[in-house]
């Protein structure tokens, strides 16, 4: 499948601001079934430097500043990524690791597995709860494979949890999400990787879009598309395998995966600091467009 | 085996020394011999005796407080002072234990440097199983964005500092590890100054290593690690600030070294570089020397609740555009974890065993570590991997059950974050307090810099004490006792002075926040002292109305409290008229209020503690002597916090004194302060606040004519509260009357508190102030300065004088004044927009939540 992506924000500064610095994290990933073709972020007004590198995860940022002073500021992502699949997820459901044993498996061989490590322990916004691993609980049973649990626990989370915008902010914590039972593709991440987290299996946070179809009958409208998130869970000896609980659904060829992280923290779409005092307004608008179906 | 008693250091070292001890003294063998290498000192101590020594020691503290030196929160209303407490005794290390020191901590800080570059280069420590990955990735010290950036040179880790002790092998032990910003060295150096002059008879027979030596070293690895290796690399020293409980220490290196004492929000980041903000424009900034947090050096990739640091400081780091020592990033290396590893990492990197032991580290992160724990608590002391964790240490032995059951759950549910250390019990010392000698148990902290791919050792360090007899608590914030340390140089050295540095020659540059805070000392000085002086007098008039007037506020006296009012602008205040029988009693209960209120705006408190904020804040720049000055003004600010309303009457002392200590403050920068540009601005603030003050007060006072008897004490009062009233009887002399009063206060050039005269003045600094970028913004000021000038030559005490037909009101006296204050008030805006400017910054907003739902 091949898409091309459009994401677009816009700042308007009440007041106008000096300067500003950001980390963008817009760039999408190439990886073996996922390419991404092109690339490219033009900035309005033109910064004054610009700046490409990897992070420690292995994304693509771009740092950028702008010293002339501006009241608008406008960033765009253009994006062209070809997707073949996703055959972890295949692998994954003949699996019969069991959950209980994925630590021990990785403990034996920390020289090869420290990378993965890392996903075990708690970060930012996922934190080590007895809330969650009371909420986890069920679905990892005595015996259950690591496939199973995955299953029963992003099905838990798309049946407790109502999608409803407006309830959470990117700061509240998952255990509110659990209590009150509302939340954003974010917090369903956020709520999956830290139940997995909590049950000793490391689990990452996958930020991207998805593509998405009109209502039977009705044409595509223009910027309703969204940036998306999801989760990447690792699975001994297969590798990562990507859930998304928001949807309870496996990503295939409709998930565009643009970076990997802990969680929102490190791979946040736009990150900035700007001089300037006023208040500030935001618009932004996705496009995720299939441009060849044949494939 | 009992030991016996002790001859030496009679009166002042009494029997039972050891008594309850079985641990090793470093002075004192277990006979109570003294060890060969304190015997000089001993010998020396003994010269004294208990009565001298006491007096000495006294005079040593005092010196230390008038020196400024405390570890404390500084400007404080709480009041948490905390002073520097130092031994007379000093701690001796012999020259053989320091050649072992040396050479112990010279391979203990190469093998941490090669295992900083490790862990943020190509992680074979991880990847080799030499280190467990959890105890990196758990750890808030290792900083995700730092990964792969490196300093020019071998060397990254810059400078280093270790806490050591002796066991009761005999055996030296580390402690711990600072790599963060490690803090001591200035109160090292400090300890040695005032050892020195206090006690100089102490020094006799000794060839004690001189410190001065090190900090040339650690000025050539500045220079080394500089973009380009610049040999005039532009310094700067960042600071969190006064309120930092080791801010005497930054003001202190950045003055005796020569470099530029910053906060973060001095420093921008453009065009790849870091620039400070200086009153001429920006200048660019080499090298980074950091007593600030690593994580909160740059709020857009670091901690972005952070105001301590400057955002885009990586991305300039990154391009090797600016170098920061110690790099970000190197707090890993005070992970506790990592001791349980350094053997192997010894091993890893050296192929040798470390020379000093460390104490004994389980890291719970591992099973068999974690059980041994659990099992053994009783006997350990359990720490987090982390400092900033917030954690007390905690001695397994000393909890309660409940508080074990506890701590047990939490470190079985997060394991990794937990070590259990064997308990050592360190070495002890003799310390001279309360006229006798008492051990204690001793720290030292040692210090390292990077010089050419090595490492060079102070010779000498930081010595600390227990505060109490038997405690092994040592650490600043708990109050410990200092000791200055002695290292024995085999041979008179002659090393080079501290003070060698000034061959810098890159001109000094005067940042904008320090300008900020040069023009509000001038400004709150002139501020406390007139308002001080009118509250006084009006205080004075209020105790007497008892016994005049019949026991009614006149005119004179409501013209006068209300001015108390505009001048403190605390209105509505004492603008009303006091209809009560018990108005005097009210009158004195807001006198109170506008004089001890802290928070009460524009009150005398409110003042006095925004004026000591602004000296804390610019420490750095005031003459030593000055120092003294302002700890003896905050000493009156402590008092007059605490005075109880019904003392009102008793406050003349405290606020001659006040006004004494303030005056000498302002003296001494007179005589001794630099005429830069911070001696511009600061005299500007004065001029600007005193002008203005008294175009209030004239105002107030002076608008409306009175009966005589009404306008002589008005009259009175004001030339007495402007300390005219001898120059007035002098020049005129006659009678108080107005147009002479009006002719001495607003033209008389000769009387330097006209508004005539400082007009002048002000209209010359304005014209030095420094010409930046903005050349608008420079012309508008000095034009309107000149305003203000022509505004003063053109009045004459006739115009001031006329009054309104049909009324007692002085319009051309009213509008002179409204018009002037205007004025001023511009300038004063203008020069804080174009010479101070202020970056406010926010976070670009996120998008909250992604409404797509497939």
């Amino acid at each position: 499948m091949k898409y091309k992506i459009r994401h677009t924000t816009e700042y308007t500064y009440q007041e106008p601001v000096s300067t500003c610095l950001n980390r963008l994290c817009l760039t999408p990933l190439s990886l073996p079934e996922h390419h991404c073709i092109s690339s490219e972020i033009k900035i309005e007004p033109t910064p004054d430097e610009m700046n490409y590198r990897t992070d420690f995860y292995g994304n693509t940022l771009l740092f950028f500043s702008t010293y002339k002073e501006h009241d608008h500021l406008e960033i765009t992502a253009l994006s062209e990524v070809t997707i073949d699949g996703r055959t972890n997820a295949t692998l994954a459901s003949g699996s019969m690791v069991l959950s209980k044993d994925v630590k021990s498996t990785l403990s034996q061989n920390p020289e090869e597995n420290q990378d993965e490590i890392e996903f075990v322990l708690p970060s930012q916004y996922v934190p080590d709860s007895e809330v969650i691993k009371n909420f986890a609980s069920d679905c990892f049973f005595q015996e259950s494979t690591l496939w199973n649990s995955c299953q029963l626990l992003m099905g838990k989370i798309r049946n407790d949890i109502e999608f409803k915008p407006g309830f959470t902010t990117i700061n509240t914590p998952v255990e509110a999400v659990v209590k009150g039972k509302k939340g954003v593709c974010q917090d369903f991440a956020h709520l999956m990787i830290a139940c997995l987290r909590n049950m000793d299996i490391p689990a990452r946070y996958v930020s991207g879009y998805i593509e998405t179809l009109p209502p039977p009958g009705k044409k595509k409208l223009i910027g309703t598309d969204a940036s998306h998130a999801w989760v990447s869970v690792y699975f001994p000896d297969i590798g990562w395998v990507e859930f998304d609980p928001t949807n309870n659904l496996l990503p295939s060829d409709k998930h565009i995966t643009v970076a990997f992280g802990r969680d929102y923290h490190d791979v946040a779409p736009i990150k900035g600091v700007v001089f300037g005092s006023g208040k500030q307004t935001l618009d932004v608008k996705v496009d995720v467009e299939r441009v060849d179906k044949t494939l | 085996m009992e030991p016996t008693n002790i001859k030496t250091l009679s009166g002042i070292l009494p029997n039972g020394y050891f008594a309850n001890q079985p641990l090793i003294d470093e002075c004192f063998g277990f006979h109570g011999d003294v060890k060969e290498h304190w015997k000089k000192l001993v010998a020396n101590i003994e010269g004294f005796g208990p009565v001298e020594l006491k007096s000495r020691q006294q005079e040593l503290l005092k010196l230390l407080q008038e020196n400024g030196v405390t570890y404390n929160v500084y400007g404080d209303s709480d009041g948490l002072n905390r002073p520097w407490l130092l031994d007379t005794m000093p701690l001796i290390i012999s020259a053989a234990e320091w050649r072992i020191t040396e050479r112990g901590m010279k391979q203990r800080a190469f093998v941490l440097n090669k295992v900083l570059e490790d862990l943020y280069g190509e992680r074979k420590l991880l990847k080799q199983g030499i280190i467990p990955p959890e105890l990196i990735y758990a750890h808030s010290g290792f900083l995700r964005p730092c990964d792969k950036i490196k300093l020019p040179g071998e060397n990254q880790l810059i400078l280093y500092a270790a806490d050591l002790s002796r066991g009761p092998d005999e055996k030296v032990w580390v402690l711990k590890d600072r790599t963060q910003a490690p803090s001591g060295m200035g109160y090292a150096v400090e300890n040695r100054r005032a050892l020195s002059r206090v006690l100089p008879e102490l020094f006799k027979n000794h060839n004690t290593a001189k410190l001065g030596g090190f900090f040339n070293n650690m000025m050539q690895s500045f220079i080394e690690i500089s973009p380009q290796e610049k040999e005039q690399p532009r310094i700067v020293l960042l600071t969190p600030g006064p309120r930092n409980e080791t801010y005497f220490e930054h003001a202190f290196m950045a003055s005796s070294l020569g470099f530029t004492l910053v906060q973060g929000e001095d420093l921008v980041v453009r065009d790849g570089f870091v620039w400070i903000k200086t009153v001429e424009g920006l200048e660019r900034v080499d090298v980074i020397l950091r007593r600030v947090d690593d994580s909160f050096c740059d709020p857009l990739e670091l901690r972005e609740d952070s105001h301590l640091g400057i955002p885009g400081l990586l991305e300039a780091i990154r391009k090797g555009n600016v170098a920061v020592a110690n790099p970000l990033g190197s707090s890993i290396l005070e992970n506790t974890g990592l001791m349980a590893f350094m053997h192997n990492v010894f091993k890893y990197f050296l192929n040798e065993d470390p020379i000093f032991q460390m104490v004994a580290t389980w890291w719970c992160g591992q099973k068999k570590e974690l059980d041994y724990v659990i099992q053994n608590i009783d006997t350990l002391v359990i720490k987090k991997i982390d400092r900033s964790l917030g954690f007390e240490t905690v001695m397994g032995s000393r909890l309660s059950k409940a508080q074990k059951e506890n701590l047990l759950r939490q470190i079985k549910s997060q394991p990794y974050l937990y070590v259990g250390q064997e308990e050592v019990g360190f070495s002890t010392s003799p310390v001279f307090t309360n006229g006798k000698v008492e051990p204690r148990h001793t720290v030292f902290r040692t210090f390292l810099v990077a010089a050419k791919g090595k490492y060079e050792i102070l010779p000498g360090g930081l010595t600390r004490c227990s505060p109490e007899k038997g405690s092994f608590l040592v650490s600043n914030q708990d109050g410990g006792i200092a000791k200055d340390t002695w290292v024995e140089a085999p041979v008179k050295t002659s090393a080079p002075s501290l003070f060698h540095h000034n061959d810098l020659k890159r001109k000094s540059v005067l940042p904008s926040r320090a300008a900020e805070n040069l023009f509000w000392v001038g400004r709150y000085s002139q501020r406390v002292l007139r308002t001080s002086r009118f509250l006084r007098i009006v205080l004075r008039n209020l105790n007497q109305t008892g016994y005049l007037n019949n026991g009614q506020e006149s005119e004179a006296q409501k013209a006068l409290l209300r001015t108390v009012t505009h001048l403190t602008g605390t209105y509505p205040g004492l603008l009303e008229e006091d209809k009560d029988d018990a108005f005097v009693e009210n009158r004195l209960s807001e006198m109170h209020q506008l004089i001890c209120n802290p928070d009460l705006v524009g009150g005398l408190l409110y003042s006095l503690n925004s004026l000591l904020k602004a000296m804390y804040s610019v420490r750095d720049r005031w003459p030593v002597d000055n120092w003294r000055i302002i700890d003896d003004i905050e000493s009156v600010k402590r008092r007059l916090a605490l005075l109880e309303p019904q003392g009102i009457r008793h406050v003349f002392g405290l606020l001659d004194r006040m006004n004494g200590s303030l005056l000498s403050f302002l003296e001494m920068n007179r005589q001794s302060m630099y005429r830069g540009e911070g001696w511009t601005i600061y005299r500007i603030g004065q001029l600007l606040e005193e002008i203005s003050l008294e175009l209030t007060q004239y105002r107030s006072l002076l608008t409306f004519e009175y009966d005589e008897s009404d306008e002589f004490q008005v009259l009175e009062a004001l030339l007495i509260s402007n300390q005219n009233i001898s120059s007035y009887r002098s020049i005129y002399r006659t009678y108080f009357d107005v147009e002479p009063a009006l002719d001495l206060l607003f033209l008389n050039k000769k009387n330097p508190g006209s508004i005539m005269a400082q007009l002048e003045q002000l209209q010359n600094y304005i014209e030095q102030l420094p010409k930046n970028d903005n050349p608008v913004i420079t012309n508008e000021i000095s034009n309107i300065s000149f305003e203000c000038y022509s505004m003063a030559r053109l009045i004459t005490v006739k115009k001031l004088m006329t009054l309104e037909p049909e009324s007692n009101f002085r319009k051309e006296l009213d509008l002179f004044c409204e018009e002037l204050s205007t004025k001023i008030a511009a300038l004063s805006g203008k020069l804080t927009a174009n010479y101070f400017s202020h970056s406010t910054y926010q976070y670009q907003g996120e998008k909250i939540g992604f409404d797509l739902e497939v």
